[in-house]
């Protein structure tokens, strides 16, 4: 599956970059010399991998995957949903929520733990925006 | 908590009074600076230089934001469509002119309103110190009679020094991008290309110790800190380029506000530790009030727009 | 000569300077270990401070946050595998290895020797040696810069622990994604999408974050099991033993002598010393298999590595007037700031200040070693923090990391989506380290290339012409060979097993 992604956006780019300028001047190589080169070979690579992966599938489909993707995939989404809400919320309480959305996710449930997170929030925001100075997202709601 | 309690304050009072009451207010809470390139450069330096001097004769303090991306784009663009409360200011340099014209930035130099011009560097011809060439006449010979043949070290592509000379002579260089200053002027006292062209403070030392050799310096007039080397007029070639930095705020803030930042801005290029940091730095002020910078940038576009349409 | 050094070393040790190089290092090291806090950003935020500052102090602050923060990167990298700065992305390749089998402190105190190793060995070569140095990096042009970049390219067919294939698709999936961007020869946009956050490329610090940080919390949340995650996990405080200090205090010393030599090369930093001298420590091993499988030596070589760098970024600079690397181009404002200028003439119109540079570099290694190893036993606690606590830190470290470097949303977006790429790469055991490696190298690789086409005319010759080119050709050639070797070892002891069983 990935290898055929990877495949498909080899193809792509590779694709882009006969669309790039070619040197002007005879000394030079242009822009899409070496996208091109490297498109290829990545192309070329993938292809290797799926026929290596179609050869050995029977082995492959033995591995059950036990892991709990699901759950990689809600941190994920909290975490764009955090990228987003600091914008509009400021970055401290964006930054105590996501921190206790993800605990949840993690399944945990004792109220102790969740004081972690505003602790952590501040002292996270203290270091970055009053030590080194780093403008942290004020949030557009109260501007 | 104090600070966004100060600044919800702020906000409030933004939010009811008039464009009048604000600009009296002003500045309320501390303001920002957008710098569009990266911390350590050279306009990274002169923006905290000014950034320093100017708090006292404003009584907020202004806090440096670097937004580095595509030779300033990123930065500028930000800068033009931040709010027009005067409570962010951009440091604006040349590529506002140049950025716009290539199709690389959406804004223009019309998206704001100039403030005040801090900075003017000459742009400087040099060699390396045994070269062949002893006069910028040397190179431009070589280059008329062997089109291409003369290894130009480029501090940024396109480079529009380079391609003023070229247009103004006629002539080509092999031109060879280098990231950089440092890189450039490296190059040729290695030997690996013929000249370069870079901002007079960023070879002095070089200069000093005999490393590289300044052939003329693109400016109307002789520099005071190097007085032997010729201007490129005086020599016969009508070419005067350098890079510049200065302040300005979006199109709409109100020119209260602007008239407060000009004056203080004014203020702190006149302050004597200001003056000794640009000298010692080798940064030439060039002090220009709100009007005659918005005249300069005119004249800027107009004297780039041939070499760009060119290319 | 030494009198000069002596009376620096004086100078240095008194209370008006002494205080404030102490705080660089510790600063130093902090700035290091957060993400998206770089040595550079770290000493360019200080400068301001040192406007009212004598010289001497000022500067040894400065040199201190320098030293500190090349250190400092590597405790993330080793403890969380996420690199604090770019500097140590080849330390987080063996160290977290080591720290996963359990030997944090062995990992954290090799990281802490080698860098300091590299610090004084660069030193000592700055103080000795520097008018050499300064010839040798006036001779490295865009042909040399090209070997160098492909030598340390060649890592990367060997960097996978499994399949040669699958680490040859991540690093030139990393090549053409350092390809995005405008063009450095011609400014032509490539894959730009007309998107102006990406004229310059993709920072390499979203990336960074994104890839190891976010990725590990993804995995790391997909595996936890809630029972096991509270459990405290057992870990080694064991130090080096002496027999383990000899196996990698060879490649530790060549690779402080090599990152010497790559910092006093405009252009070339402590991210790609770091790379190409773990390359050449893996070539060279007696035991190359064990590298990325929490391999002393490639500790060893990384940090000397990149902590060489930073004398030798001081070379040119004091020599030529030249900054050897961002950091050093903010040393030099710092000096001219002082009214000095920089460069030969220096060592005559001020030799107390050449010497204080000297002499503060010395010490600010040896606090920094003082200060790492009595840190170990309190960065360790990280490993003892449970983990459901530590995915959410790590989220939201990286999170404000990506966005602090910039103060860009658009990279907090570039660090979650390569952290998704991460995540979905591990799964199908893609290494992620050479995407790294190839997005650092990539651009070297091909913008010295066709620098060097454009210098020579169109002309090959480049290739056999110069000696230094040469020498990096053949490293490359048996680092290749030496990478074949290996598997072949590595597949006759596999199916020797598989006959045993």
């Amino acid at each position: 599956m990935i290898y055929g992604a990877i495949l498909l956006f080899a193809l792509v780019f590779l694709f882009l970059a006969t669309q790039f300028q070619e040197a002007g001047d005879m000394h030079a190589i242009g822009s899409g010399f070496y996208p091109i080169l490297t498109c290829f070979i990545l192309a070329g690579l993938c292809i290797m991998q799926l026929v290596t992966e179609w050869r050995t599938a029977s082995d492959d489909q033995a591995e059950a995957e036990p892991a709990n993707w699901q759950r990689a995939l809600m941190v994920f989404a909290v975490l764009a949903v955090y990228g987003l809400g600091m914008m509009l919320i400021g970055y401290l309480p964006a930054t105590i929520l996501g921190f206790m959305a993800i605990l949840f996710l993690l399944g945990v449930r004792r109220w102790t733990w969740y004081l972690a997170a505003p602790v952590f929030s501040f002292a996270l925001s203290y270091i970055f925006a009053e030590v080194f100075m780093v403008f942290l997202p004020a949030g557009s709601l109260f501007q | 908590m104090k600070k966004s309690l100060k600044a919800i304050a702020g906000v409030v009072a933004l939010s009811l009074g008039s464009s009048l009451a604000m600009a009296a207010d002003y500045p309320a809470r501390n303001i920002r600076m957008i710098v569009p390139f990266g911390a350590g450069g050279g306009t990274d330096s002169v923006a905290r230089a000014l950034a320093e001097y100017t708090e006292p004769h404003l009584g907020q303090p202004i806090a440096i934001m670097n937004r580095t991306g595509g030779a300033g784009a990123v930065g500028m663009t930000a800068g033009a469509n931040s709010r027009a409360d005067g409570y962010t200011i951009t440091m604006i340099t040349r590529e506002i002119v140049s950025l716009p014209k290539l199709g690389l930035m959406q804004v223009d130099s019309e998206a704001f309103k100039m403030v005040r011009l801090v900075n003017f560097d000459p742009a400087l011809v040099t060699v390396k110190a045994d070269s062949p060439y002893k006069t910028m006449g040397d190179i431009i010979e070589k280059a008329k009679a062997n089109p291409g043949s003369v290894k130009f070290a480029s501090t940024a592509k396109p480079n529009f020094y380079a391609l003023a000379i070229e247009r103004n002579q006629d002539v080509t260089f092999n031109q060879i991008p280098f990231n950089g200053a440092a890189e450039a002027s490296t190059a040729v006292m290695g030997g690996h290309v013929e000249f370069t062209i870079t901002g007079p403070g960023e070879v002095k030392s070089q200069v000093e110790s005999g490393q590289l050799r300044p052939l003329a310096v693109m400016a109307e007039k002789r520099l005071a800190s190097m007085p032997e080397v010729p201007t490129m007029k005086e020599l016969g070639f009508d070419v005067v380029s350098g890079t510049w930095r200065g302040i300005a705020v979006p199109k709409k803030t109100p020119d209260e506000i602007v008239a407060k930042l000009e004056s203080a801005i004014g203020k702190a290029v006149a302050d004597k530790d200001f003056v000794a940091f640009m000298e010692k730095g080798n940064f030439f002020i060039e002090d220009k009030s709100a009007a005659e910078f918005t005249k300069f940038i005119g004249e800027d576009t107009k004297s780039l727009m041939p070499i760009i349409e060119k290319l | 000569m030494f009198e000069y050094l002596l009376q620096g070393i004086l100078a240095t040790f008194q209370m008006d300077v002494f205080p404030f190089l102490l705080a660089g290092v510790t600063g130093g090291i902090a700035i290091g270990a957060l993400p998206g806090l770089t040595a550079t950003m770290g000493v360019a935020i200080m400068l301001p401070f040192t406007f009212g500052m004598g010289a001497g102090a000022s500067l040894a602050m400065l040199i201190g946050v320098y030293v500190g923060a090349i250190y400092g990167g590597s405790i993330p990298a080793i403890l969380l595998r996420t690199p604090g700065t770019p500097a140590s992305a080849a330390t987080a390749i063996d160290g977290h290895e080591l720290v996963k089998q359990g030997y944090a402190t062995k990992a954290l105190s090799i990281s802490v020797i080698c860098s300091f190793l590299g610090g004084l060995v660069s030193t000592i070569m700055l103080i000795t040696v520097s008018p050499m140095l300064a010839n040798f990096a006036l001779r490295f042009s865009a042909p040399e810069y090209f070997t160098l970049a492909l030598f340390g390219l060649t890592i990367i067919a060997s960097i996978s622990a499994k399949s040669m294939t699958k680490g040859l698709i991540g690093g030139f999936l990393g090549l053409i994604v350092a390809c995005i961007g405008l063009d450095p020869i011609t400014s032509t946009p490539r894959y730009t999408f007309g998107v102006m956050e990406l004229y310059n490329g993709l920072s390499i610090i979203p990336v960074l974050i994104g890839l190891f940080a976010i990725s590990e919390c993804l995995l790391q949340a997909e595996q936890l099991n809630l029972g096991a995650g509270n459990a405290i996990k057992k870990f080694s405080h064991s130090f080096v033993s002496r027999k383990e200090f000899r196996e990698f205090l060879p490649s530790g010393l060549k690779s402080s002598l090599m990152g010497t030599l790559i910092g006093s090369v405009p252009g070339a930093g402590a991210d790609i010393a770091a790379f190409v001298c773990y390359n050449e420590a893996r070539r060279s091993s007696k035991k190359p298999e064990t590298f990325g499988k929490g391999s002393l030596e490639g500790i060893a070589a990384a940090e000397a590595g990149n902590n060489g760098v930073t004398g030798g970024a001081l070379v040119p600079l004091l020599t030529l007037g030249v900054p050897g690397d961002a950091v050093a181009a903010v040393l030099l404002g710092a000096l001219t700031i002082q009214g000095l200028s920089p460069g030969p003439m220096l060592f005559q119109n001020s030799p107390d200040v050449v010497y204080g540079v000297f002499s503060s570099m010395l010490i600010a290694n040896f606090l920094m070693l003082i200060v790492g190893l009595l840190g170990i036993k309190l960065f360790c606690r990280i490993v003892e923090v449970p983990k459901v606590l530590i995915v959410p830190m790590i989220a939201m470290l990286a999170v404000v990391g990506a966005y602090s470097m910039n103060n860009s949303m658009f990279d907090v977006g570039v660090a979650l989506g390569f952290g998704f790429l991460g995540y979905l790469l591990t799964k199908c055991e893609i290494p992620l380290s050479p995407i790294v490696l190839a997005i650092i190298l990539g651009p070297m690789a091909e913008t010295n290339l066709r620098k060097s086409l454009m210098m020579y005319e169109g002309s090959w010759s480049f290739l056999y012409e110069r000696p230094i080119v040469v020498v990096f050709i053949a490293l490359a050639a048996l680092s290749i060979y030496s990478t074949w070797r290996i598997k072949k070892k590595v597949n006759a002891s596999e199916q020797e097993q598989a006959a045993a069983a």
